[in-house]
């Protein structure tokens, strides 16, 4: 049984590790499209349908004009929609003309060369945004968005003393129309110091992470700093993908790791891929609300 | 000549991308563009997002009476576009919507009495010591009827 089930992970390593970067990379942004689609009832269905046909036609993948198509149609998304979509939206539209472009000019290391650079892009101008924000720096804005963002709600019950009662009564204060009467001087109860600690280690973490990221990506790849650069992105999809539900952000961000991964050390993309599939967990399974639930 | 247009083309993603980031921080610093919004990749920086701004819609009549008309579901997304991004564009298309619609809804009887219509926007900040919010007011945009349409 254990030596069936070595032979099998064995087989499936070696067929990842066989695995043309590109393809794996284009595979899993259709992959990705079809787990999560994007745009409205015009635009979705014509994506969707280019995403089966690429996965299932042989070679379809490679396509200029799929990927064309799907450029056309991923900015027609954000460009309806401005300025409501979300950052993800403008990095998909990116990420498929990088596609079209390396099946265009019929060139593998233009989409290598351009998945670097989203990446390091991506991560610098996020830690940019937070650097120069004061309440980001100063920590108001993880204790805000803990309280106000209920995707965070069971996530600081679980690692805080913080009651569900007492996020409901300080959202009732902090969500306020306060335009004619100003608010009260304070919240209604003391935010337990766990709660502050909690907000204060988001902040330093989330700035020191993707201020990492975006260095290693953009130093050499030889260096010390550019040959982390791998496991920083892996670290960081590990990590935050288990608080933040936005998963396709994730999968994107996977897929062009894969895509300026090294073609000799494929045990990354293994990693990757790895992560690919433990962010479906994270998105699907209620893991905090499971452990709260089950003390 | 084609080579190094063919070089241009393959930085294409990552010029539009800076491009992009770019307007999203001129929009931010010149018409209040929400942070989060916009391709700056400003999510996760700032409480500032759509959901936190007020936006209000004041009818002013001929004697000068003002009354704050109901934002309803129909204006929904010409209101989220306004909260994310206050410029007179949207405000423009939001004002046109909402007097096009008081005219259906009026008929000829009661909207000639009103003359101008206000939209005012509000975003909400947080004390740094007490989290106490208080909303900054944004920007204001007035529009005169014409009756004659």
């Amino acid at each position: 049984m254990i030596n069936s089930l070595r032979h099998n992970f064995n087989q499936f390593k070696q067929a990842v590790f066989s695995y043309d970067t590109w393809e794996l990379a284009a595979k899993l942004t259709l992959l990705l499209l079809l787990l999560s689609p994007v745009g409205n009832w015009y635009i979705r269905p014509l994506i969707l349908s280019l995403c089966v046909s690429g996965l299932l036609i042989s070679d379809m993948y490679r396509s200029r004009y799929l990927w064309g198509a799907l450029t056309l149609l991923t900015a027609l998304r954000f460009y309806l929609a401005w300025p409501l979509s979300d950052n993800h939206a403008y990095l998909l539209s990116y990420w498929c003309l990088a596609f079209t472009i390396s099946a265009w000019l019929k060139d593998d290391t233009l989409l290598i060369k351009n998945a670097k650079y989203l990446l390091a892009f991506t991560f610098a101008f996020a830690s940019w945004q937070k650097w120069s924000s004061v309440e980001y720096l100063n920590g108001v804005f993880f204790l805000i968005t803990f309280i106000l963002d209920e995707r965070f709600e069971d996530f600081v019950v679980l690692f805080s003393s913080i009651t569900y009662e007492q996020i409901d009564t300080a959202r009732d204060y902090l969500e306020g129309d306060y335009r004619i009467t100003p608010a009260a001087d304070k919240l209604p109860f003391t935010i337990p110091d766990s709660f502050w600690w909690l907000a204060i280690a988001s902040t330093i973490w989330n700035l020191f992470e993707q201020l990492l990221i975006a260095i290693a990506f953009l130093a050499p790849k030889k260096s010390r700093l550019g040959q982390f650069r791998d496991p920083a992105l892996l670290v960081f999809c590990f990590s935050i993908y288990a608080v933040v539900p936005v998963v396709s952000f994730g999968w994107m961000l996977i897929a062009m790791g894969i895509a300026q991964s090294d073609k000799e050390t494929p045990s990354i993309r293994l990693w990757y891929l790895f992560a690919f599939v433990t962010l479906i967990f994270y998105y699907e399974v209620p893991w905090a609300d499971l452990i709260l639930e089950s003390t | 000549m084609k080579s190094s247009l063919n070089h241009l083309i393959s930085w294409l993603p990552c010029i539009i991308f800076l491009m992009v980031a770019s307007n999203h921080f001129i929009l931010t610093k010149t018409q209040n563009l929400s942070p989060w919004l916009g391709g700056g990749f400003g999510m996760f920086a700032s409480t500032d997002d759509g959901s936190a701004r007020f936006i209000e819609a004041t009818s002013i009549d001929v004697e000068g009476i003002e009354t704050v008309i109901p934002l309803k579901k129909r204006y929904r997304h010409l209101k989220h576009k306004v909260r994310a991004l206050p410029n007179s564009n949207h405000l423009n298309a939001l004002a046109q919507s909402i007097i096009t619609r008081l005219q259906k809804e009026a008929g000829e009887t009661a909207l000639p009495k009103m003359t101008s219509l206000r939209i005012d926007v509000w975003k909400t900040q947080y004390d740094a010591g007490s989290l106490r919010p208080k909303q900054i007011h944004l920007t204001r945009e007035s529009f005169t009827i014409d009756h004659k349409q």
